[in-house]
């Protein structure tokens, strides 16, 4: 009886988490899917979200949920200002350059964060009760967290396929060219998804304040967990983003209950790579 | 075939390459920017501004001469919270030596300046700043970097130079068990840091059976889980959950419910900041309970609070000392003394980091008025028949080893909002509350 | 006027000739400044044969500067010999480094692009999580190696030295090479190059198995040089400041990581130790700025301005 209870919670913890990695990725998705620049500061820009969650609880006593509309017009200027800034100049280079721009890009948000904020942990207290079903628990902010992403994913998956400048989007992914003589403002489209991107980035960081204590220095983790989850799920692929971060999740979640906390990661990353030998456009998306 | 580049390019890049190299040259010769260079945290906004402030010598006393102490530290990288405490903890005794009559050798009085570099916790410039400082800025002593790992380095160079080194920070026991000869610990051993915890528990509570250690998965953590889990079972109790989690944990959930599943009295351990928080938030979301918490590094913490509100009380952690502690002193300021000063200085309450700063630079200090002078084996020698007791607690070393053996970590636990210190009895300023009560 | 060729042949003379000067008439302090310069230089080159050479860019480089340093404290802290230099140990820490880029070669080489960057930064990553799960090579602990060798900078710095020299040798002999030409045809164009007859496949993986000895060796001097081994040294910091000291230099060239790793390195110490707290925000500001304006580094842009006088 009581192995059955862990085995649930276990599903539970893990497609709660896996929620999170798939809401933390999506951005990701987008920004790397669209432009083929490798941001090495996505890890970063959640913290950032996640610091402005906290202190606009801190200061104004703002619900995240809240914040969350905060975050969607601070990240749709961050987002125009690095893709004029840094972004322009790297879309269409070496992968070698966007990978050391975004990185000295994270060095001086990091550094920023930690001189204007320092290095203390910080947290929001629990905003939402956990729900008991029988002996199972489902905890709060991470239920909430998950259905945020749910919603985000599905609002993307609905750009990307149904609006016009969805397919402008995809249009340029296939063949920039093509798309810039079928009328598309490449440039145009280019920016739009840098903000979005981090649009969706922000509102992840402000979740993931909701859920889980963070520091400046965690963004690396999220970095490098969401690289994971997007090749996983398919470039571009906001579902295969989702539906990657949930296959993440509950495989860590069972390794750390019947092996070891210690190795889980260690088993996330060999899927990943056993992944990208076999199918490397992502499980989830169809092979062209 | 005659291939040419334009005199221009040429010129501008051997121009560069010699301003990198006067850049470096000064890098390397012009001295560390540090000697009377403090830097002050104010509270309202934490960017660090840099007073550079004047030793106030009192007119009448003549110096024989400086002693200089250098050490690195964690002012960046992933201890950089621990080792800029560290680091004003330092600051301050210097300052307090310069004011209160320097050291003492003979009828020599001697005032003390401090070189230190950021080694960023990172071990790539360990060795070039180790060596730095021991022969181009010639300091007389060292402390160690905040980090275990980088220890073991500055340790090996410390033994190559004969010069003493007090290790803060570095707490990991193995350090003290490679043979070193000139490196003496001021904290109390990592094995020994969940000692108090699980005396506490079997104190009060005689029929605990069964106990769940977790520990992140790194040096100081896993010594401090390897100490508890001997001690416990050398104590008869059950370890029915011992695991490690990686480092910067986003999930702890898992790991919980299997704790929860083997019920355990008490649940102990951790790593660091981030994830002890984590720890708990999530104990209460799954609603794990246990009669006892105890977190090490991060429940001391006044953020640990900040972060969990309500949640923090009954919670315990283990330090190397605490504001409220009730000490007596025969050697430096008193408790009281050191925390006003820090106050004054900083602008914030110290915590153990800072105290420990401050004492083993306050012990090295010891042991050279001991030493009567500053030759490093006569230092060293002096470390071994000493026996203080300071605002920071006991001081007493192995004099084979250099390990630490007198020094005692004090429990804290959380009660309505506010820290206190529960354990040894002696030291204490509130009673522990145990059980504790279910989420 | 001076040719190109004559610049590199003189300055690797150059800093060869002054690097081993340095161990003789330098201070104790300059000579450990040097040490750890030489360090990243070799790490440099190393990265050179894989990324520079052929374009794909490996971003878990630091597994096998790991895997070189464990394998080498492995050894010592588990084979007695007091007669045999410790160094030697290191040797054959290459050489299980490169088995190791042998075994994953075949199956990542395949990928292109980034999804090759984020495969090596996996393995990377999976490595250090599984070794520091394995007690036998010391898990979370690391392995301290103080009992076992003494510090001491002078051998580290001949072993270092030596590396160098060979690792610069190679670096020329694969340039003037067939071997060199077809690497470098793969960067410029991998599915032309096939159908030259090029075989692809194996070109890559020789490149990433060299590339994986010279980052081997280097780990394992570099881990008995500071007496202690731990997950620390596969690190994705050190795959980076790697890639970025060949970029600053030049990628593909042999002047290139010379010049772009002691850029790196001066910069870095002189940010590091005249700015405590703000060191990181210089640093990557520094880093934005040339990787945007000057991206063929430093030899890249002599090598293109002579390009353009020959078109006179």
């Amino acid at each position: 009886m009581v192995i059955d209870i862990v085995f649930l919670q276990t599903l539970v913890n893990g497609l709660l988490q896996g929620s999170i990695y798939g809401l933390v990725a999506l951005g990701l998705t987008l920004i790397w899917g669209v432009m083929r620049v490798i941001n090495l500061a996505h890890g970063e820009f959640i913290i950032l979200g996640a610091y402005t969650a906290f202190w606009m609880f801190t200061l104004y006593s703002l619900q995240p949920l809240i914040s969350l509309l905060i975050g969607i017009p601070l990240g749709f200027l961050i987002g125009i200002v690095i893709y004029v800034g840094l972004v322009k100049r790297v879309v269409n280079g070496p992968e070698l350059s966007s990978l050391l721009v975004f990185f000295g890009l994270s060095m001086i948000l990091q550094n920023l964060m930690l001189t204007y904020w320092t290095a203390d942990v910080r947290g929001l207290p629990i905003l939402y009760a956990s729900i008991n079903i029988g002996s199972i628990t489902i905890v709060g902010d991470r239920l909430m967290a998950s259905v945020i992403a749910i919603i985000l994913s599905t609002f993307l998956l609905i750009l990307l396929k149904y609006t016009y400048f969805g397919r402008s989007i995809r249009a340029v992914v296939q063949d920039t060219d093509a798309a810039m003589l079928m009328g598309v403002n490449v440039n145009y489209i280019y920016a739009m998804s840098m903000s979005i991107g981090i649009i969706l980035t922000f509102l992840g960081g402000i979740l993931i304040a909701l859920t889980t204590p963070f520091t400046p220095y965690q963004g690396g983790i999220y970095t490098l967990y969401s690289f994971l989850i997007v090749v996983l799920g398919g470039l571009g692929n906001p579902l295969g983003s989702l539906f990657g971060g949930l296959l993440i999740g509950i495989i860590e979640s069972y390794t750390a209950t019947y092996w070891s906390s210690g190795i889980s990661p260690a088993v996330a990353f060999l899927l990943l790579l056993l992944v990208l030998i076999i199918k490397p456009e992502g499980i989830f998306s169809r092979r062209r | 075939m005659n291939k040419a580049i334009s005199r221009l390019t040429a010129i501008s890049v051997i121009i560069i390459v010699i301003l990198a190299i006067i850049a470096a040259y000064f890098a390397f010769y012009g001295g560390a920017p540090t000697t009377t260079t403090v830097t002050t945290l104010t509270t309202t906004s934490a960017v660090p501004t840099t007073t550079t402030v004047t030793t106030l010598t009192t007119t009448s006393i003549v110096y024989a001469g400086t002693i200089k102490v250098g050490f690195t530290t964690s002012v960046t990288g992933s201890l950089s919270v621990e080792g800029t405490r560290q680091l004003h903890g330092i600051q301050l005794w210097q300052e307090w030596v310069n004011t209160h009559g320097g050291i003492k050798i003979g009828n020599k009085i001697y005032n003390v300046s401090l070189v230190y570099y950021d080694d960023q916790s990172s071990k790539d410039n360990v060795v070039a700043f180790y060596e730095r400082l021991i022969t181009t800025d010639k300091v007389d002593f060292l402390i160690s970097p905040y980090s275990s790992g980088l220890a073991f380095t500055a340790a090996a160079v410390a033994e190559k130079y004969h010069k003493v080194m007090v290790a803060t920070g570095a707490a990991s026991d193995s350090i003290f068990q490679q043979g070193y000869k000139y490196t003496v610990q001021l904290y109390t051993p990592g094995s020994l840091y969940l000692k108090s915890t699980i005396d506490l528990l079997l104190t009060k509570d005689p029929n605990a059976k069964n106990i769940a250690i977790i520990y992140e998965n790194e040096i100081f953590a896993a010594s401090v889980a390897d100490g508890a889990k001997k001690y416990a079972e050398s104590k008869g109790l059950n370890v029915v959950y011992y695991d490690k989690y990686p480092s910067n944990p986003t999930d702890l959930s898992s790991l919980l419910t299997v704790i929860k599943s083997k019920n355990p009295d008490a649940i102990i351990g951790g790593g660091h900041f981030a994830d002890g928080v984590l720890l708990i938030k999530q104990a209460k979301q799954l609603n794990v309970n246990a009669k006892l918490f105890s977190i090490v590094v991060a429940a001391p913490e006044d953020k640990f609070r900040d972060a969990l509100g309500a949640d923090a009380n009954y919670i315990m952690g283990p330090s190397q000392w605490e504001p409220d502690v009730k000490y007596t002193v025969n050697y430096g300021p008193s408790v009281s003394e050191f925390i006003n000063m820090y106050v004054k200085r900083f602008n914030e309450t110290p915590t153990y980091h800072s105290a420990g700063g401050f004492a083993a630079a306050l012990v090295l200090q010891a042991a050279i008025e001991k030493a009567q002078s500053l030759d490093s084996d006569k230092v060293r020698e002096a470390f071994n028949s000493l026996d203080l007791k300071t605002f920071f607690g006991a001081f007493k070393i192995d004099p084979t080893t250099g390990l630490q053996i007198a020094h005692q970590m004090i429990l804290i636990q959380w009660q309505d909002g506010k820290k206190y210190t529960v354990w040894p009895p002696e030291a204490a300023s509130r009673e522990p509350i145990y059980p504790k009560p279910s989420w | 006027m001076i040719n190109l060729k004559d610049l590199t042949t003189l300055s690797i003379i150059g800093f060869l000739v002054i690097s081993l000067l340095i161990l003789f008439i330098g201070s104790q302090s300059l000579i450990a400044f040097f040490l750890t310069l030489l360090e990243l230089l070799i790490l440099a080159y190393s990265i050179n044969i894989i990324t520079g050479l052929t374009g794909y860019v490996d971003f878990g480089h630091a597994v096998f500067y790991g895997i070189g340093a464990y394998t080498t404290a492995f050894l010592i802290v588990n084979i007695n010999t007091t007669s045999v230099t410790p160094y030697l140990f290191s040797l054959i820490g290459g050489l299980v480094a490169a088995f190791f880029a042998l075994l994953i070669g075949a199956p990542v080489l395949r990928l292109k692009g980034a999804y090759f960057a984020i495969a090596t930064l996996s393995v990377s990553e999976a490595v250090k999580v599984i070794v520091s799960n394995i007690s036998a090579l010391g898990g979370s602990y690391g392995i301290p190696l103080a009992r076992y060798v003494s510090y001491d900078v002078v051998s580290a710095y001949l072993a270092m030295w030596l590396t160098l020299l060979f690792t610069i040798v190679l670096a020329i002999w694969i340039s003037n090479s067939k071997f060199g030409y077809g690497l470098r045809a793969i960067k410029e164009d991998e599915i032309a190059a096939n159908v030259m007859g090029i075989n692809t496949s194996l070109y890559k993986l020789m490149a990433y198995v060299l590339s994986a000895l010279v980052a081997g060796v280097v780990g394992g001097i570099s881990g008995i040089l500071y007496v202690y081994v731990s997950t620390e040294y596969f690190k994705v910091d050190i795959s980076v400041k790697m890639l970025v000291s060949m970029m600053l230099g030049g990628q593909g060239t042999i002047l290139g990581p010379l010049i772009g790793a002691i850029l790196y390195y001066v910069i870095q110490y002189t940010l590091v130790t005249s700015y405590p707290f703000l060191h990181l925000l210089i640093f990557g500001t520094i880093l934005i700025i040339i990787v945007l304006f000057i991206p063929e580094g430093l030899v890249g842009i002599i090598k293109r301005r002579f390009k353009q006088l020959k078109l006179r």
